[in-house]
């Protein structure tokens, strides 16, 4: 299996478009579903998973070894990541011209299409511990990779996932 | 998957208590079960035919950049190694002499007479040609300026006899 998949990335380096499409099938769902998990939208998440696939066209000389599970959900995460900042910045930028846009819809504030206990109860906790902890469920990966995606200790890891669970679990017990 | 467990409890163990991580990996199985319990929807055919889609003309612009990058690098290869002479040279210009034949080191030797007798024959042979080069010139100027001269003097005794003619009175008339 892993053999396998070493094959398939390396004819992606290649430039193999078969083996692309083929990178794209064996991934797109656990990594759509990361994104349809934390957006609510799946227009959304259409678009962050184009451009996940994207950029790994882009960069998938720079994969050497290791996980390629980990290193793919490094760069979904860090595309999550890039899509807050944008959408703060927007929400920002709004909240600035809040009196001429009182009365008007807003544009950004998406509508999720996913109105489960689940999702509710993730946008009630704080966007980097949602992002963690569906990134935890999603990945697979282990605690160990999720601090090294994160850069950070894996004690530190650790605490805000169990923080972050515990919240989730007193929130969806209270709906 | 127990084996991934037991990894799992060892960690913990590292990090916290017996309580705590009894209670966190209750909470963490709360987690996993929650998802999936609210599964999301699979990826549209119609996305993953778009996605297929940007990726191929992505890799098609690569391909393109790529082989833009090699003829440049090429282009500046050849410049770089090809002689500069290669792209001044003219088809009028004259070859240079070659340097090897009037080189000091095959004059300049120890042995003094050698030496005098070898400057000696370079001497005589650049007096020949020097003498040639003069008999050569000479020619060409006098046969050019005999020519040129008694053309010259022609027009001017032409002239000169018109004038005296004209001197002395209408001779033509006459």
């Amino acid at each position: 299996m892993q053999h396998e998949l070493e094959k398939l990335i390396l004819r992606c380096k290649k430039g193999d478009s078969q083996a692309f499409n083929e990178l794209v099938k064996r991934y797109s769902d656990r990594c759509y579903a990361y994104f349809y998990r934390l957006t609510g939208r799946a227009d959304l998440s259409d678009e962050l998973l184009s451009d996940l696939f994207i950029r790994l066209v882009r960069k998938i000389g720079s994969f050497k070894s290791g996980s390629f599970d980990k290193w793919i959900f490094t760069v979904a995460s860090n595309i999550f990541r890039d899509y807050l900042r944008r959408h703060y910045r927007q929400k920002r930028l709004l909240a600035e011209k809040a009196d001429l846009l009182r009365n008007e819809p807003d544009g950004t504030d998406h509508i999720p299409e996913i109105f489960d206990e689940l999702h509710l109860a993730l946008e009630k906790l704080d966007a980097e511990t949602a992002e963690l902890i569906t990134l935890r469920y999603f990945s697979q990966l282990s605690f160990k990779e999720l601090a090294e995606i994160r850069g950070e200790p894996i004690g530190t890891t650790l605490s805000k996932v169990h923080r972050g669970v515990k919240k989730l679990r007193h929130i969806m017990e209270d709906l | 998957m127990k084996n991934g467990n037991k990894k799992l409890d060892e960690l913990l163990r590292r990090f916290m208590d017996e309580t705590h991580v009894r209670d966190l990996k209750a909470d963490l199985d709360y987690a996993d079960h929650a998802f999936a319990a609210y599964p999301v929807p699979a990826v549209r055919q119609e996305t993953l035919a778009s996605i297929e889609a940007r990726i191929h003309r992505k890799l098609m612009q690569q391909r393109f950049l790529t082989a833009g990058k090699w003829i440049a690098a090429a282009a500046i290869l050849i410049a770089a190694v090809l002689p500069r002479d290669h792209f001044v040279n003219t088809p009028n210009r004259t070859t240079p002499y070659s340097a090897a034949s009037y080189h000091s080191g095959s004059i300049w030797t120890d042995d003094f007479y050698a030496m005098h007798s070898q400057v000696d024959s370079i001497e005589r042979e650049l007096a020949d040609l020097a003498d040639s080069v003069r008999t050569v010139r000479l020619e060409t100027y006098d046969k050019t300026d005999a020519f040129s001269l008694d053309m010259m003097e022609l027009d001017e005794i032409e002239y000169l006899a018109d004038n005296a003619s004209l001197g002395k009175g209408n001779f033509y008339a006459q």
